[in-house]
């Protein structure tokens, strides 16, 4: 026993506020008893109360102390939740009665603990979510686990409870090793000490004295019975995670810890709560393996095991290669180097912790305190969600992350071998970081494509995914029947139908019938062939035989150019030559009277022809506009600035913009109508300059066996205006003109759609782990045998 | 004074060695006295032989001695270890006399020498591991003789075909064996930086000897045959850093000689490539018997000589693996021993010294008793015929008897080829 | 006299150094010509990838793919002029250096050396194959040759969809690694358009992880696949540069084997051939460096021999042309 010390500086014993908390008796018992009468009264408050509006026992459990008071204090202070637990802490008295037997083999096991966290309790809750954190289930779990605190404290002794069997025991004490503090003694006044009190007084039996030399603090929880016991007992500010830079005795089950506690949690909730809250999340594997077993519904559950799965086999690969790389021993490098995933978890975790305490925790916690005390409070959330400074919290994550790098280097420093050799060995044993900050990734990446599902609650039921694919507009009605005739178009087109250009054939079977003709001489130039059809909806193609309306070519020079026309099984279809690259404007313009209404029908096509020869030059002045001043009504499509070839083609998500004219004036307020004919319809008013603009949907989700990027979806887009006019056309009168142009256009999906990045990596990183392991192997076994002579025994 | 009355009685062994240096020193005698003027830089040699075989000295002290019983022992590896190889390869008629009583009398008196002198024991430098190459059958054998009196032996295997890929790869196996084989025996690891160095000393001897013999190229030759073989048998066992350091001295001044057109022979000597058996000193009988009849030893291709200089490693990642792999290549691929099934490459390498060197004619000499260079004869013979050069074939063993007729028939040849020159010219 | 000086300072000359910085010299050209408006046409006969955008000049299987996809009326119609065009012009390129083109400027190659050196620099050995190893995988390039022809033939004659357009780029890994010079990553994708496209895609992403796995541990790997390779050998009879071996000087003792990135045999034991070029060799002359005889293996341009193997340049090469002195002894 050593009566006075003069204290370092570091001492936390030795400051004025922290050292009072920390070592003064009686306030470590008062806080300890009122951490158990919370305890015990949460536990009996959720009995009393197993509704859903019981918050308190909650917030007690799974807010407070999980994980708001333990993830604050491990990474900081260290293990002092295990200082103040109210199993320890009336463990220590039961023990002093109990048998005090030493505990089984079989038991003296630290994977009981971390089996119990990970499996008993995480698992079950991603399989049952909701009933673990009722106030039932909470306070069944805890009175479950006292119940077995107990018994185990009373039969064994040494706490054993706390180093094995306790959940979160040997995960404290992995995670303790991250803290800026450490307990140990004054060794200079500890070398004349005969009487050894520390020890004597430690509830573990462990050896206060010999923590200093051994770097680590075993199994202490912090409870500070040495520090009353004798003087020489410092606890002292050290950098962070002092300890890890340093050699001392590893201990396997705590790297399993990080490993498995980094799955259980970030990684899971990676999976089961963020990328289950995606669109695509019926296309996650869990819920497909799920879908597989016949238990969809337990698709969370199937996440869970993959996290722990991934995250193992990434972790295990990882450290065995680097093992390898670094020609030593698995053991010693997984006990080495497996201790730098500490931070991993614990800061990202934290950051989620503190960011959910401001927005909506706070609240919970004050409305529960206030429940179950009976008083009367209104705690306003601190935060909303969304607010800018809580990002912040999201940098914890990736500070764990650097740290984990750093650690790593630091551990690395520990294992005797060549630089190179730890170079690749670095890299490999980051195999799980990669793994972690991948899935971020690739969450955040999933978020922004795809987008976040509606907030439906049912979310383990998957809901209604986008992948499903609108049914064709054209199934739905029966072609109208011309009973084999040649109708003229004038007669049999009503008022309220479409009529538009289409390059393919109306009649054709095949779906794939190319328009543009080579001719027998490659030198001619390329003929281009469309058909006029109408019909009550877009992808209703009928066609006339009969044209009763002027037709008008533009080339690519603005000069007017004839149309070949000619039947086709009573179709009329329209040829013309494009000698040049560039846009071909074709127009229709019809016009009917029909009760007192003028109707002035005109279909526009723009064509394109673009080649890309060596003598097919891009020449910007024929990407201009053009404007057909013949034309009553106009359509001009405004072309994007990225257009900058004549091999442009536009795709899914584009920006259309369009400029309606009518008598070559911008014509506003007038109705765009836009289909599709995946059965998409949307509408728009032209603004004061005759301009609209809109984005091409983007709903390009077939089965992938079907994808295909040359897929062409057809678009039209139809302007229509009703004008007050009077006038007399054919001798009919009328006291309205309603203009009608359609402009028919195609696009394909957009690359983005049919291009994944991802699996290209995903592939390449496997195939050059799989690839380097083969090699590896190879070289290492390699004896060269002389190739084996094969007989035919028969 | 007082002592005088009885004569020191003689052991074995001093009459032996008396007898190697009576033999030694003839020989000596004759290639210093019975010749031109030989270059000033010879002396090293003349007085390394003199130093080993008449006095008897120990040249290596302190430094572990690794008895190689054949050419293809990486003596790379070794240097690399910091051994020193010793060729066990002997000439002298003494030890093959010794060896006589141990091997069938027919036996090459090469091998039979090696074995004699391995059982009298009677060195100047002791080897003390022997690596003893599986190459033609006598020396295979000889291994497991040795190996009775007492000596460490470790047989290296070595194909006897060098076409095949298999072959290659079983030679380098057995040479990875035998740099292990060394590490164990030396308790030293072989480092890329000791065998990389070693491979271009070595490599750089070779270099040597390769510039000394582009002299012999020149019309007019400015060394004999019979003091390059001298060279090149020191290499047996000599300091390497000696031998270099005296080859670069010898160098400077044979290119001095030629500069000065000191011609080694006479006026119409003609030119001879030697092959065979090798002669190993002091068994220069057919060499002495070529250049005292007038002709001069242009080039040869026997494994005393020009085989062990001739190829080179390349390597082009100096890795341990790969430096072995080459060195494992130069000594299977490049080798021109007859044991090996069909020897295309030493006809080869014949017409190549022919034409490349000038010479007048072959001597190909054989062991009495070397099965391999005696079959080989027919086909060495028909291929010169065939490339219409004159060749001698002549079979010799160790012993001084047939001195006479074999001058004979040398002069013989020499004269023919001479009669062929002037008729040239 | 001043004819044998500069003969013997080539034939003396550190050819790994030298060969360095030629290729250097053509990666940037190649990878980065297009920053300077460098275009040498796209019938240059080495993988130089036209997905990266900057390339100084285009590797001759992309037009040829894209010409021998014309509908087969129109190819064997007027439109065979212009695929003969560029056949001509890719002979025209290859003639002058023959296979030098793989030793010196393909890009593609010049990267799996860097990838060897960085090998060379961990300390890492490299590997081999064995001989029944190379007699298999020596013709896949031939298969990958029957892919770069084939598949555009039959499209043109319709049996295949235009999704099989440019197959061999799509499986090709310059396609995907190329491009990453100029800072272009986006190749490393799999495209889901078709189900062709999807397979195409996977494979060259695989052979583009494959590839540096394989050309850490084995030196010139994918160049043993090359089909421009294959194609190269099935010209290389009409070009200037030769690799000529005198038979009658080599010794066999397989030095030049022992260098070869390309682990030819015919090197070191065939005698009896003048023109020693093999289809997978890539002419970096490393044998010619490498062999310790005077003349044995020589490169000749028109017969008039401009690097040849001598004893003393092998000497400087290797190290063996002085002493190295040891500071421990």
């Amino acid at each position: 026993m050593v009566d006075f010390v003069k204290r370092d500086k570091n001492d936390i014993f030795n400051r004025p506020i922290l050292g009072f908390v920390f070592k003064n008796k009686k306030f470590l018992l008062g806080i300890r008893i009122a951490v158990a009468l919370l305890f015990f009264y949460a536990v009996f408050y959720g009995f009393m109360n197993p509704a859903k509006e019981n918050i308190f026992t909650g917030a007690v459990f799974w807010i407070l102390f999980w994980p708001l008071f333990m993830l604050l204090t491990l990474p900081t202070f260290g293990r002092i939740f295990c200082g103040i637990c109210p199993h320890g802490f009336l463990g220590k008295y039961i023990t002093a009665l109990g048998l005090k037997k030493t505990m089984p083999k079989w038991m003296q096991n630290r994977y009981i603990g971390i089996f119990l966290l990970i499996v008993g309790w995480w698992g079950a809750y991603y399989v049952f979510p909701g009933f673990l954190t009722s106030p039932l289930g909470t306070a069944g779990l805890f009175a479950g686990m006292t119940a077995v605190a107990f018994i185990v404290y009373y039969s064994y002794k040494d706490m054993s409870y706390c180093k094995y069997i306790c959940p979160i025991g040997t995960m404290c004490r992995a995670y303790d090793k991250l803290s800026f503090t450490k307990l140990e003694t004054y060794t200079d006044s500890c070398r004349e000490c005969k009487t050894f009190e520390c020890a004597s007084s430690c509830p573990y039996h462990l050896k206060p004295f010999s923590f200093a030399a051994k770097n680590h603090t075993d199994d202490c929880t912090l409870c500070m019975e040495c520090a009353n016991a004798c003087e020489a007992v410092k606890f002292k500010f050290t950098k962070p995670a002092h300890i890890l830079g340093q050699k001392f005795k590893a201990l396997n089950a705590e790297v399993w810890a990080f490993i498995l506690i980094l799955a259980a949690i970030p990684v899971a909730m990676t999976f089961a709560h963020g990328l289950e809250r995606s669109t695509i999340a019926q296309e996650m594997i869990w819920n497909k393996t799920a879908a597989f077993f016949g238990m969809s519904e337990y698709g969370v559950g199937f996440a869970f095991v993959y996290a722990i799965v991934l995250s193992v086999f990434f972790a295990v690969l990882g450290l065995w290669l680097a093992s390898i790389a670094l020609k030593k021993d698995f053991n010693t490098t997984f006990s080495t180097l497996g201790y730098a995933f500490a931070p991993l978890f614990i800061l990202g975790s934290l950051g989620h912790t503190l960011e959910m305490f401001f927005v909506k925790d706070y609240a919970t916690l004050v409305k529960g305190f206030a429940q179950a005390f009976g008083f009367a409070a209104e705690a306003m959330p601190l935060a909303k969600r969304g607010d800018a400074w809580l990002h912040y919290f999201g940098f914890l994550r990736w500070i764990g992350v650097i740290w984990t790098q750093i650690l790593l280097y630091k551990r690395l420093k520990l294992i005797d071998s060549t630089r190179m050799r730890k170079i690749l060995g670095y890299i490999f044993a980051s195999l799980l970081v990669i793994f972690f900050i991948g899935i971020n990734i690739y969450r955040g990446y999933v978020f922004k494509v795809y987008g976040v599902k509606a907030a439906d609650h049912s979310h383990h039921m998957g809901g209604q995914s986008i992948a499903q694919r609108p049914s064709y507009a054209t199934s739905s009605s029966q072609p109208r029947d011309n009973g084999g005739e040649i109708l003229d178009f004038k007669n049999s087109i009503k008022a309220g139908d479409l009529i538009y250009f289409t390059n393919s054939d109306p009649k054709a079977t095949s779906k794939d019938s190319r328009t543009r003709m080579y001719g027998g001489n490659p030198m001619a130039a390329p003929t281009q062939k469309v058909w006029l059809v109408y019909g009550e909806n877009f992808g209703q193609n009928e066609c006339v035989g009969k044209l009763d309306g002027e037709l008008l070519l533009y080339d690519t020079l603005n000069k007017e150019k004839p149309v070949k026309s000619a039947l086709q099984y009573n179709c009329a279809a329209y040829s013309f030559e494009m000698p040049h690259n560039g846009y071909y404007n074709l127009f229709f313009n019809s016009s009917k009277i029909e009760e007192n209404t003028l109707h002035y029908k005109s279909a526009k096509l723009e064509f394109l022809n673009g080649s890309h020869g060596l003598t097919d030059v891009y020449e910007a002045h024929k990407s201009q506009p053009f404007i057909a001043e013949k034309n009553r009504i106009d359509l001009i499509r405004l072309r994007n600035k990225k257009e900058d070839s004549f091999f442009y083609t536009h795709s899914s998500g584009d920006l259309l913009r369009f400029k309606a004219l009518l008598n070559n004036k911008p014509l506003a307020n007038a109705g765009i109508k836009v289909f599709i004919n995946t059965g998409w319809t949307r509408e728009f008013k032209t603004d004061k300059e005759g301009i609209v603009e809109f984005n091409i949907i983007k709903d390009y989700f077939p089965k992938w066996s079907e994808f295909d990027k040359r897929h062409k979806e057809m678009m039209l887009i139809s302007l229509s205006y009703t004008d007050d006019a009077e006038g007399v056309l054919d001798g009919v009168d009328y006291n309205k003109i309603k203009y009608t142009l359609t402009y028919p256009l195609s696009f394909y999906p957009n690359e983005s759609e049919y291009k994944s990045y991802q699996d290209g990596l995903i592939i390449a990183v496997l195939t050059l782990l799989l690839a380097s392991f083969v090699a590896y192997r190879f070289r290492r076994n390699r004896t060269k045998p002389f190739a084996e002579v094969r007989y035919d025994e028969k | 004074m007082t002592n005088n009355i009885k004569p020191a009685l003689e052991t074995p062994r001093q009459k032996q060695n008396r007898h190697k240096a009576m033999e030694a020193v003839k020989v000596l005698n004759a290639i210093k006295k019975e010749f031109k003027e030989p270059p000033k830089a010879m002396n090293y040699f003349y007085d390394l032989f003199e130093k080993v075989y008449c006095k008897q000295e120990a040249l290596h002290t302190n430094k572990v001695k690794i008895g190689t019983m054949c050419i293809q022992i990486p003596s790379e590896i070794i240097y690399a270890l910091d051994a020193v190889p010793l060729r066990l390869c002997n000439g002298f008629y003494t030890d093959d006399e010794i060896g006589s009583d141990l091997m069938p009398s027919k036996s090459c008196p090469l091998v039979k020498a090696t074995v004699g002198h391995l059982a009298s024991e009677n060195f100047s430098d002791k080897p003390d591991i022997i690596f003893s190459p599986t190459t033609c059958d006598q020396k295979t054998k000889a291994g497991a003789i040795v190996q009775n009196f007492g000596y460490e032996v470790i047989d290296v295997d070595f194909p006897r075909t060098k076409e095949s890929e298999e072959s290659r790869e079983y030679w380098r196996r057995s040479v990875r064996k035998f740099s292990s084989d060394m590490s164990k025996n030396l308790n030293k690891k072989l480092t890329k930086k000791n065998l990389k160095a070693s491979i271009q000393k070595i490599g750089y001897a070779q270099t040597l000897y390769h510039k000394l013999n582009d002299f012999r190229k020149n019309r007019l030759v400015p060394i004999l045959g019979k003091d390059m073989f001298l060279i090149t048998n020191a290499f047996f066992f000599d300091k390497i850093d000696n031998w270099i350091a005296a080859v670069e001295e010898l160098i400077e001044e044979v290119e001095q000689r030629a500069a000065n057109q000191i011609h080694a022979g006479g006026k119409i000597s003609p030119r001879i490539v030697y092959t065979g058996s090798p002669p190993i000193f002091p068994n220069y009988k057919i060499p002495l018997i070529v250049e005292q009849s007038d002709a001069i030893i242009v080039a040869d291709e026997t494994c005393s000589s020009n085989r062990m200089f001739n190829d080179r490693v390349s390597v082009d990642e100096w890795f341990l693996n790969d430096m072995i792999d080459s060195i494992a290549d130069k000594y299977l691929k490049g080798c021109t021993c007859p044991i090996f099934t069909k020897n295309d490459d030493r006809i080869r390498r014949i017409v190549d010294l022919v034409r490349s060197y000038g010479a007048d004619g072959v001597v190909y000499q054989a062991f009495a008793g070397c099965q391999v260079y005696e079959m080989e004869q027919r086909s060495v013979l028909a291929a010169m015929e065939k490339e219409g050069i004159a060749i001698l074939y002549v079979e010799s063993d160790y012993s001084p008897s047939q001195q006479g007729q074999l001058t004979t028939r040398v002069e013989a040849f020499v004269e023919s080829l001479k009669n062929r020159r002037r008729m040239k010219k | 006299m001043m004819k044998n000086k500069i003969k013997n300072i080539i034939n003396n000359m550190p050819l790994n150094k030298v060969r360095f910085w030629i290729q250097l010299v053509m990666f940037i050209l190649f990878a980065y010509g297009g920053y300077v408006f460098i275009d040498f046409g796209s019938s240059i006969p080495i993988f130089a990838c036209p997905y990266n955008r900057e390339t100084g000049a285009t590797c001759y299987f992309m037009p040829l793919q894209h010409q021998l996809a014309m509908p087969a009326n129109v190819l064997f119609g007027a439109a065979a002029i212009s695929v003969f065009i560029g056949l001509l012009t890719f002979i025209a390129w290859f003639v002058v250096l023959n296979k030098a083109w793989c030793g010196y400027a393909c890009p593609f190659g010049t990267l799996q050396d860097w990838i060897t050196a960085l090998r060379k620099k961990l300390g890492i050995r490299y590997s081999t194959y064995s001989q029944p190893q190379f007699d298999k995988l020596s013709k896949i390039k031939y298969i990958f040759l029957a892919i770069v022809i084939m598949i555009p033939l039959l499209m043109g004659i319709g049996v295949l969809g235009g999704e099989w357009s440019g197959a061999f780029c799509q499986i090709c890994p310059a396609r995907i690694i190329s491009p990453m010079f100029v800072g272009d990553f986006s190749q490393w994708k799999i495209d889901f358009s078709s189900v062709a496209a999807m397979i195409l895609t996977t494979i060259g992403v695989l052979f583009a992880a494959v590839f540096f796995v394989g050309s850490f541990i084995k030196k010139r790997f994918f160049c043993f696949f090359c089909p421009m390779s294959a194609l190269h050998y099935t010209m290389s009879d009409l070009s200037l540069l030769k690799l000529r071996k005198d038979g009658d000087k080599c010794t066999k003792c397989g030095d030049c084997y022992k260098v070869c990135d390309m682990q030819i045999k015919d090197i070191a034991d065939d005698v009896t051939s003048t023109n020693i070029l093999r289809d997978d060799c890539m002419f970096c002359m490393k044998c010619v460096a490498a062999c310790p005889e005077d003349d044995a293996l020589h490169v000749d341009i028109l017969n008039m021999r401009v690097f040849s193997s001598t004893k003393e340049g092998f000497a400087k090469r290797m190290g063996m042309s002085h002493l190295e002195k040891n500071n421990d002894q």
